[in-house]
């Protein structure tokens, strides 16, 4: 209870300060390469790129609250050649949970980005009405799926495989953008509650997990054509937010461990670049 | 947190809404007297909406044996648990509601979220009898029985004062205006699961396949009709009866679910004490002790049971639950006359007509023109 107020109370000074706060110091710097940005979490390009950690905080702002106790923060690394843009975020997690039962919950990380250019920074907890926010949401079970692992078919065998009625709403309303199990959902949203998948879905993802850390590759092209999409340059800056969940603390939606304020992102220029 | 007027606790609540009632509400009565637990109601509700893989568990309708039954599993003794009981006094509640035992829930009402194995028993408990051994030749010769189950058949309750809606952290979950239908908007739900566990009669369910919740939909095409939902229309025990209630208006002894929880106060909520304001009310069972029945029922009960028992020569009460079951439509309106009870619908249409005692003709023992004896002379 101690706990939890403390971390009101600091949330309630971040707001009162207004929004200096919003965005912190330090920050994330996209490097460039030359060789193509790495798709899996176990390259060895990624030990030549350097690492921000971002410090996460449990959401204690909208029901239900709390989570993702046990992660404190999660490592950062970005690389671009000028076409594609791939991040590795990596953070401790005893267990992969990768299973969603009735009462099982699955391990998940998301990044956001603004998607317009403003003034002003967006909320940072998943923008506000004015200002929608990018979400990149990877999930454990998704990307197991992917890959016809992660133990849903055992857990129910009688369900084994989707096997969807054409006219269930699950179908209905991602058909434009549904193409089977993808690790990573992209998103869009305007505020806590407010997440709606996008029909477009142009990121890739792919986790690993290994001596009690996940990590996982986000990868998509610096710029898709999408209007709904934030686009990135070489030397552009943007800023990113981030929550991580732990299934096997039973996080789900809002209980999550945050960022309570925007992480700079700063492209590096194609100095040498194809 | 606002406060709402909850007149089955007989006093004021939290809820983390206004209050807002619909134009009408849907309501039902359930006679466990008479049901006998055949399961066409699970059966009629399965096959209309939840044959697809990954409902292989799911029964938006069910029927349990009390004390022992439950589905899923110890639902309501999880939940007592969480709130702590609590006594009435003078019909008003002086316990803890699942919004006000919120306790350190995350979602701010006091839930229990079951798992697959308690999905997994529906009819767990069936016909377990309470009250310990009956030896050989036994006879219950006494009301209370010392030894007794009953059944009770189970649906989403619509409740006026939903968890489930109040639960969901994407507003995902609606209740309607025109008939106080309570829905899961499956294109909004995330299977986030809050509903599952915050729902204290455990009737949202989770499609894990799907990844999305859902729930018993009142049968709201039918009911957009006049036509009583599935489980109410099919159940051959004809235990069920389905129409409106509106308790910001004076009982209206003509309106048949008025009439039983209103005007007599012989059908009760079931758990009134977890404070959502449910919905489907039950005539409790004669023959179980008051005492249970009164955690399960609310302080009622005697009261109830003494109505019950004047059925025989009450003929307005015993036409009432005649008609129960004898019309596919929503009736709103009953009488009943010498001897025969009739029942209208939302139209003023003549949508049954039923004696109270069905006319007897005893015929001989011998059938002389077929020249066979017969088994049934009645």
């Amino acid at each position: 209870m101690k706990k939890t107020a403390l971390i009101l109370s600091l949330f309630g000074i971040a707001l009162l300060s207004g929004t200096p706060l919003a965005v912190s110091g330090g920050g994330i710097t996209v490097e460039f390469t030359t060789d193509d940005p790495p798709v899996r979490p176990d390259d060895a390009a990624w030990d030549k790129i350097s690492a921000t950690e971002i410090a996460l905080l449990p959401q204690m702002i909208v029901s239900p609250r709390g989570g993702a106790q046990t992660v404190k923060n999660v490592s950062v690394q970005a690389v671009h050649d000028g076409q594609w843009l791939s991040m590795r975020l990596t953070w401790a997690d005893a267990t992969p949970d990768q299973v969603v039962g009735v009462d099982t919950f699955r391990d998940a990380i998301a990044i956001g980005f603004p998607i317009t250019e403003t003034e002003t920074p967006p909320s940072p907890f998943m923008g506000d009405a004015e200002h929608p926010v990018n979400i990149w949401q990877w999930t454990a079970d998704f990307d197991a799926n992917a890959r016809g692992e992660g133990g849903f078919a055992e857990r129910y065998p009688h369900t084994e495989g989707v096997w969807y009625f054409p006219a269930d709403p699950a179908v209905t309303r991602t058909v434009t953008g549904w193409r089977g199990f993808e690790a990573v959902a992209e998103l869009e949203a305007y505020g806590f509650g407010t997440l709606e998948r996008k029909s477009e879905q142009n990121v890739r993802g792919l986790g690993i997990h290994e001596d009690g850390n996940w990590s996982v590759v986000l990868r998509r092209r610096m710029a898709t054509g999408q209007p709904r999409d934030p686009h990135f340059r070489a030397s552009d800056e943007t800023m990113a937010i981030f929550a991580v969940w732990n299934g096997e603390e039973g996080d789900v939606n809002g209980m999550k461990a945050i960022t309570m304020n925007w992480t700079p992102v700063t492209f590096a220029p194609t100095t040498g670049g194809r | 947190m606002p406060k709402v007027k909850n007149w089955q606790l007989g006093r004021e609540m939290d809820y983390p809404f206004e209050e807002v009632k619909p134009k009408r509400q849907m309501a039902m009565v359930f006679d466990t007297n008479k049901c006998i637990a055949c399961q066409t109601c699970s059966m009629a509700c399965k096959m209309t909406w939840t044959s697809g893989r990954g409902q292989e568990y799911m029964f938006w309708n069910n029927v349990e044996t009390k004390p022992y039954g439950g589905y899923p599993t110890r639902w309501d003794l999880a939940v007592l648990e969480k709130i702590g009981g609590g006594t009435w006094k003078d019909g008003v509640y002086d316990g803890k509601t699942v919004f006000e035992e919120a306790g350190n829930e995350p979602e701010g009402i006091a839930g229990v979220l079951p798992s697959d194995m308690d999905w997994a028993h529906p009819n767990i408990g069936e016909d377990q009898c309470a009250g310990g051994s009956m030896p050989q030749g036994f006879h219950e010769n006494s009301m209370p029985h010392k030894h007794w189950f009953f059944y009770v058949p189970r649906i989403c309750n619509h409740c006026s004062y939903p968890a489930c809606l109040a639960a969901c952290p994407r507003g995902a979950i609606y209740k309607r205006e025109e008939d106080g239908i309570v829905l899961i908007d499956q294109s909004r739900c995330r299977g986030y699961r809050r509903c599952v566990k915050a729902c204290p009669y455990g009737k949202p369910m989770f499609r894990a396949n799907h990844e999305t919740s859902e729930k018993c939909v009142g049968c709201y095409p039918k009911v957009e009709q006049g036509i009583q939902t599935q489980c109410v229309e099919q159940c051959i025990g004809k235990i069920r009866g389905q129409g409106w209630i509106d308790m910001s208006k004076e009982p209206d002894p003509s309106n048949p679910i008025d009439y039983l929880v209103r005007v007599k106060k012989m059908a009760l909520p079931l758990y009134p004490q977890f404070g959502t304001e449910p919905n489907v009310y039950y005539i409790p069972p004669i023959h179980v002790p008051p005492s249970y029945l009164q955690q399960m029922f609310g302080p009622g009960v005697e009261h109830a049971i003494e109505q019950y028992k004047t059925g025989p020569t009450d003929e307005r009460l015993a036409g009432l639950l005649v008609l129960f079951g004898s019309s596919p439509q929503i009736m709103t309106k009953f009488d009943v006359a010498d001897g025969i009870a009739k029942g209208w619908n939302d139209k003023g249409e003549l949508v049954a007509e039923v004696p109270l005692v069905e006319p007897i003709s005893i015929r001989s023992h011998h059938d002389k023109k077929l020249k066979v004896h017969r088994m049934d002379v009645t």
